[in-house]
């Protein structure tokens, strides 16, 4: 994928930007489904963390020379993956929800507006 | 890492969570009962919660990583607790001699309690489907 205008870096940063949030979401539910097991520890990502590792790693950097291998991430990317030593907070993981939520929405929104510019600028040839 | 994953996620809690109302409900419903199949009172029941391990190393794979763990209802224990005694000797089940009758090891205020608390957590599933789902209609929303 070429790296200039139109297509640029923006659109692959937010993409995996959706991407991390989408992981975090699954970790959450994961935490709510076991709120009430025993023994259970909470897991969360570091958003921050994979993202710079997504986008300096990149994700399917590795070659896919057999049908039967499997689109794996490059070892250790899931090192920012954290378990923490206790148990699930209600509390605390229903705000995680809601801030994980918000941020994605907001990553959609600049996704969309950064289309809708692509967009426009097209238009304007046509018109 | 797909957000439809984070929902079957939550509705394996709001499976679970509805079992162990269903159960507190049994155990409050038979809070009185003095004759059971097995005989004697009736034995309060427990639910016991597992995380649900992916069935296999095939499955895990398909699963990718980084996915919530989904819970399962592993088994449903009755409490070894003893009996409670109340003296009632006109009771048909009472003990001839002493006058005493053996009740359900069922204390209802508690099972109240743990009817609330699975409330409470059946709501947090049903919160983070409607995230889900919300994030996914959002996503939809581009390039349209």
């Amino acid at each position: 994928m070429s790296r200039e205008f139109p297509i640029d870096n923006t659109y692959a940063m937010l993409g995996k930007a959706m991407d991390v949030s989408a992981r975090r979401h699954n970790l959450i539910t994961g935490n709510l489904a076991n709120m009430d097991t025993v023994g259970y520890k909470a897991k969360d990502l570091d958003f921050q963390k994979t993202l710079e590792m997504e986008m300096t790693q990149g994700r399917g950097s590795l070659d896919r020379t057999h049908e039967k291998h499997f689109g794996g991430r490059p070892a250790g990317a899931l090192d920012t993956e954290i378990e923490e030593d206790a148990p699930v907070d209600l509390d605390r993981e229903m705000s995680r929800l809601v801030e994980n939520n918000i941020r994605y929405r907001s990553t959609v929104e600049m996704m969309m507006r950064k289309v809708a510019t692509l967009r426009d600028a097209i238009g304007e040839g046509v018109k | 890492m797909d957000l439809l994953g984070a929902i079957k996620v939550s509705s394996s809690a709001l499976t679970a969570h509805r079992t162990k109302m269903n159960v507190v409900a049994e155990n409050i419903a038979n809070s009185e009962t003095t004759r059971t199949a097995e005989g004697g009172p009736y034995r309060r029941k427990m639910v016991v919660f597992e995380k649900q391990e992916p069935e296999s190393f095939d499955n895990m794979l398909k699963q990718e990583m980084a996915r919530g763990d989904a819970v399962k209802v592993t088994e449903i224990v009755s409490s070894p607790e003893d009996f409670r005694l109340e003296y009632n000797p006109e009771h048909p089940d009472a003990d001839p001699e002493t006058g005493y009758v053996k009740m359900p090891n069922v204390d209802v205020l508690s099972e109240v309690a743990d009817m609330m608390v699975a409330r409470r957590s059946y709501d947090a599933s049903a919160t983070a489907v409607e995230n889900s789902k919300n994030m996914i209609m959002k996503a939809l929303e581009i390039g349209r």
